[in-house]
């Protein structure tokens, strides 16, 4: 992080510096190395003593100091090979004694020959290579510089046989330096290149290997089966684990086809002939690669395989498999709620045709699995039935028809079983669409024209009877509170409120649709009220307050005295009047008396909530309201108590009209609205 | 001269399939209603190089087809089938037919199996 500030001397220094100390990694190659290395070099360096002994001997010096003297050195490496655990430091004492023991040689062999003598340093300065670390031969020469200025200046005898001058100290010491880097280069090489060679190797070999592991990790976890084959279909290297799992333990082969052929032989054979196929190389590799199996049923499993060539010294595959069962099963979902959602859309247009086609079809299904029928006639009646199904639209009964038909055909398939499917299937879809259509069907279907052509025509017998066929256009009260029931338990849901017991209590009673339709959408407001301010919040605390665990809402319609009520009750807290009293404040109303509360009640903004939710809160739903019934010529009531609950009732007057005017209203309700 | 391939189907729109494909890719295409209507013209016209002939076909099979064949020429055979047919094509390969084409068929690797059995002079 510093390198880019550095100054181009500091650089090279620490460049060099990185060259000459070694990564202080110890790979165990090296470490055996200089184990060996230094157990030698110390043997060689034992040899010297009696060497030396003779040196002294030829040279006229003291045996006995020069025995003594080499001894007394041989101590450092020796204690260093035996005590100090690090080799390279050991190298390093060896490579000092070395120059020791060449100084001692130079000493010991003053004379005519000791400038020869001098010829020892360099022989064991270039013998230091075999270190492989240039640290232990700048150390040598650092000792070797040290011995030399301090015996020129305390002892000149000991290195030079004549009066020599400090310039032939340099001299000397310039072909050490230059020694020491020819040295040096040569240790670092040796260093990099075959000592580190297996450090390199090793590496090399973890990479691959933790490579290997992210690959298996990859392959343990893949939603996807990979495997490789070579052209006979043997699994080759790793595979993905999921393909075990879809297929079971391999066999002994390795063989994919082999494999395969545990639960589908016939895709197993046509793999084997495609891999022979491009084996023979006789047909484009395109070809034979698109003509591979790609679909594949295996205990239960539905996959899709895709193939990838590898190109090598021999063609090998990549195979790629996914499974498709779930989405598979999720388009014939869909496949059939289209049908349905056909089959309801025609039945909205022809009721009845649907009805008879429903009704035919049970029959021909119950013919097919008919065993007490003859053969030819079952047979009949399941082609019937295919092609009835394919006139309506129910691909998927008509496609199984077809696919029992061949089978049939083919002679390998048992027809009690084979209606059993279809009478299966047909049950599956029957369900589903007699709740829908069986009760459709049950009705009288006739045109609002009609029905308002009869009531005329009747209305000239029985003004009675033409009211209660006008009734017939209406919406049925019940109808409406059922609704509002539904929107509660919805909204208690979505709030994550318990769903009340919803009660309906409505009249045998219809209302003309048009003339209600507000005070019904504001009535939603009230029954929002309910659940989201009225109702408690959890069973817990209902049972807390001594009630019932579950809340109760109270949907109820009648008709008295000429007007319609309609009440909502819940037994929840109940309005607090109190923060209603300050809510009203806040927004400048009266809040003195009951009157002005229950009119706060219904007024617009005023809302005892903190947080405004997207389902009530804001204060202007009993506002609504209230506004709705005033239209209709009514008005709103509230009652509560805290704790008990809280009733919200809507009374709009019901006037008994002219039958000419309901009529008129009855046309009208059955024309399109026209918005100006 | 342009290199003459026999397309064999008893099914019309298959054999203009084929024939068309070979034909845009500058082959001269000679048509065979079935293996004996195939075995008279590949007799008459010696300079067939390639035989692109189906397996299912009235009066004689493909697979009666090849095993005559050898003893007019030895143009390579690729044979037409559908899937489900690993039997058929297990045969007609040890009768030495050269691969076969799964019907549907891609026009390109049609073109590019005549091409490598009958390369255009």
């Amino acid at each position: 992080m510093t390198s880019g500030a550095e100054s181009p001397s500091r650089r090279i220094a620490r460049r060099l510096l990185d060259y000459v100390v070694l990564p202080a990694e110890l790979c165990e190659y090296e470490h055996a190395y200089l184990a060996r290395t230094n157990r030698i070099a110390l043997r060689f360096l034992w040899a010297h003593p009696p060497v030396m002994a003779l040196v002294a001997l030829l040279h006229g010096m003291s045996v006995t100091r020069a025995l003594l003297y080499t001894t007394f050195v041989l101590l450092g490496p020796t204690l260093a090979h035996r005590f100090v655990d690090r080799p390279r430091v050991v190298s390093m004492v060896l490579g000092v004694t070395s120059m020791l023991m060449a100084a001692l040689l130079v000493h010991f062999g003053q004379g005519p020959m000791q400038i020869e003598m001098h010829f020892y340093f360099f022989v064991l300065l270039a013998l230091q290579t075999v270190f492989a670390n240039p640290t232990v031969i700048i150390v040598s020469a650092l000792a070797v510089a040290l011995h030399h200025l301090v015996l020129f200046c305390l002892l000149p005898a000991s290195v030079f046989n004549y009066d020599a001058s400090l310039w032939t100290v340099l001299v000397h010491a310039l072909f050490v330096v230059l020694e020491s880097a020819a040295a040096c280069f040569v240790a670092r090489s040796f260093f990099d290149d075959v000592i580190g060679l297996d450090r390199l190797v090793r590496d090399r070999t973890a990479a691959l290997a933790q490579r290997n592991r992210d690959l298996q990790l990859v392959l343990d976890n893949v939603e996807q089966g990979l495997v490789t084959i070579d052209l006979s279909g043997r699994v080759v290297g790793a595979r993905a684990s999921i393909v075990d799992r879809w297929f079971g333990a391999p066999p002994s082969s390795d063989n994919l086809c082999d494999w395969l052929a545990l639960g589908n032989r016939e895709f197993a054979e046509w793999l084997r002939l495609g891999l022979d196929e491009l084996a023979a190389d006789v047909m484009p590799r395109a070809l034979v690669l698109a003509q591979l199996p790609s679909s594949l049923v295996f205990a239960g499993r539905e996959l899709r395989f895709s193939y990838l060539p590898i190109d090598g010294p021999r063609l090998q595959l990549l195979v790629v498999m996914s499974e498709v069962t779930a989405m598979l099963a999720r388009a014939a979902q869909d496949r059939r709620d289209r049908e349905i959602g056909l089959l309801v859309e025609r039945s909205a247009r022809d009721p009845s045709g649907v009805a008879e086609f429903l009704d035919e079809t049970s029959r021909l299904v119950r013919r097919v699995a008919d065993g007490a029928l003859g053969a030819t006639e079952r047979r009949r009646a399941l082609h019937t039935l295919k092609g009835n199904a394919g006139s309506i639209g129910l691909s998927s009964i008509a496609v199984l028809c077809d696919e029992v038909e061949t089978r049939l055909q083919s002679g390998d398939a048992s027809l009690d079983d084979e209606a059993a499917q279809v009478a299966e299937a047909w049950r599956a879809l029957h369900d589903r669409l007699e709740p829908v259509l069986g009760a459709r069907a049950a009705h009288i279907h006739i045109t609002p024209a009609q029905w308002l052509s009869a009531a005329e025509q009747v209305r000239q017998w029985s003004t009675d009877l033409a009211r209660t066929m006008l009734g017939w256009g209406r919406d049925p009260l019940s109808l409406r509170l059922h609704r509002l029931g539904e929107q509660a338990s919805a909204l208690a849901v979505g709030l994550g409120k318990p769903i009340p017991q919803i009660e309906i209590d409505a009249e045998d009673l219809r209302l003309p649709r048009r003339r209600y339709a507000a005070l019904w959408q504001s009535l939603a407001h009230a029954v929002r009220n309910a659940v989201d301010h009225g109702l408690e919040a959890s069973e817990e605390e209902r049972a807390a307050a001594g009630k019932p665990r579950v809340g109760r809402l109270v949907l109820g319609a009648r008709h008295t005295a000429g007007a319609l009520v309609v009440c909502i009750t819940d037994d929840g807290r109940g309005v607090n009047w109190a923060e209603l009293a300050s809510a009203a404040t806040r927004r400048g109303l009266a809040a003195r008396t009951e009157e002005d509360l229950r009119r706060a009640f219904f007024a617009d903004g005023v809302s005892t909530r903190s947080t405004v939710t997207e389902i009530s809160g804001r204060g202007s739903g009993m506002g609504a309201l209230r506004e709705a019934a005033c239209r209709l010529g009514g008005h709103v009531e509230v009652e509560s108590e805290a704790g008990r609950g809280t009733t919200v009732r809507v009374v709009v007057p019901m006037p008994e009209r002219e039958l000419e005017h309901e009529l008129a209203s009855a046309r009208r309700s059955f024309t399109p609205e026209v918005v100006e | 001269m342009s290199t003459t391939v026999m397309v064999v189907d008893d099914s019309f729109t298959i054999r203009e399939q084929v024939s068309r494909a070979l034909e845009a890719a500058g082959y001269d295409v000679l048509q065979a209603v079935d293996g004996v209507d195939a075995l008279e013209k590949y007799r008459a016209s010696p300079q067939i190089a390639l035989v692109v002939c189906d397996v299912n076909m009235p009066r004689m099979s493909g697979i009666e087809f090849l095993e005559q064949a050898r003893e007019v020429g030895s143009a390579p055979v690729v044979m037409l089938t559908t899937e489900g047919q690993v039997e058929l094509i297990r045969r007609a390969k040890s009768l030495g037919a050269s691969g076969w084409i799964t019907k549907p068929f891609k026009a390109d690797l049609l073109v590019a199996a005549a091409r490598k059995l009958a390369p255009q002079g």
